[in-house]
């Protein structure tokens, strides 16, 4: 009997003050559910015969609780991170963070239920420099899960116009270069076209 | 008659440039928070930062600190040319780089930063509200 691969999409939350991404992330998660259905995203696995889920979460446990089912074809985050975090939730909570250790706010990696995911699996990390720095996120989780993890590194990453389809980064800027000032990463791809105008607020 | 139109119209191109060359520009320096104890988060950006103070130098004028309550604004910045912005963090090099205001297609531009990140951006001054308000008082 053959087994329903599942493709699972996660945004987290929107971010405090100048950090408040609006609904970039919801937006470009939502709009790569459509490029995985179609196969328009070079190198992510074809996910014909497969179910494509979107979740919004807050924290590590809405994210194991999202991939419980298990038989994770493809893993996809978008939200904020940097070099060794996911800064998924913006409350202060257990598990508000996903990195190496565990803390107040942090959770780590190892509450990931490796076993969740097929061989040959693969993960996503559609935030700044989750692979960027000695020991980042995207290297964390391919070291426990054992699964292909792609994060953007130096220089970076950052959601911004100017590549052809790009989830916004920072809010007016529009078709402007991002200042020079931020880390501008290249990231691996041209990334995610908004689907709806875009909204205020910045993030990275 | 047609000696007195040439000589107005003249006039007027020279007054339209001479108001030109008079607009200024102006950098809204936003606030900083102080780092704060704790775990860098969501809830939590300035978490573990380590520099306590910043300041910014544009051009040859003087630096000025930036401030943790509010902003300040450089004022008479030449719309032409290119500018060179200098950031400071506890007096060591943190980030420089160039702009010119006719790359924001703004007058007024706001320089702010980001704590979870610690990184300084600038944009246009329009939108940011409450990130980047610059009193007349504060005018550098």
């Amino acid at each position: 009997m053959a087994v329903l691969r599942r493709f699972v999409i996660v945004y987290g939350d929107k971010g405090l003050g100048v950090h408040n991404a609006g609904s970039l992330f919801e937006w470009a998660a939502k709009t790569h559910k459509l490029e995985v259905m179609l196969g328009a995203f070079p190198g992510v696995p074809p996910s014909r015969g497969a179910s494509i889920e979107v979740f919004h979460v807050s924290s590590v446990p809405d994210l194991v609780q999202d991939i419980s089912a298990g038989n994770l074809a493809y893993l996809a985050y978008f939200g904020h991170s940097w070099d060794s975090w996911l800064f998924i939730g913006e409350t202060a909570s257990r598990g508000s963070n996903l990195s190496s250790i565990r803390s107040e706010t942090e959770a780590p990696v190892t509450d990931i239920p490796k076993e969740k995911f097929l061989p040959n699996a693969q993960i996503r990390l559609f935030g700044c420099r989750a692979g960027h720095g000695p020991a980042p996120i995207a290297s964390n989780l391919h070291a426990y899960l054992e699964v292909t993890v792609y994060g953007y590194a130096p220089p970076g990453v950052h959601y911004s116009r100017r590549t052809r389809r790009l989830a916004t980064v920072s809010e007016r800027s529009h078709n402007r270069t991002l200042t020079k000032i931020t880390l501008e990463l290249a990231p691996i791809h041209g990334l995610y076209r908004l689907t709806e105008p875009q909204d205020s607020g910045g993030f990275r | 008659m047609r000696c007195i139109q040439v000589l107005l119209i003249s006039l007027l191109l020279v007054l339209v440039q001479v108001s030109i060359a008079s607009e200024t520009g102006l950098v809204c320096v936003a606030p900083v928070a102080k780092p704060t104890t704790g775990t860098k988060s969501l809830a939590n950006p300035s978490g573990g930062n380590q520099v306590q103070s910043y300041s910014v130098q544009i051009d040859v004028r003087p630096p000025i600190h930036v401030a943790v309550d509010k902003g300040i604004a450089i004022d008479g910045l030449s719309l032409s040319g290119k500018h060179t912005v200098q950031v400071k963090g506890d007096s060591k090099d943190i980030t420089s780089f160039h702009f010119r205001f006719n790359d924001y297609g703004s007058h007024n531009l706001c320089l702010w930063f980001k704590p979870l990140y610690e990184t300084w951006s600038l944009t246009p001054a329009r939108g940011h509200g409450k990130t980047c308000t610059c009193h007349e008082s504060n005018i550098r």
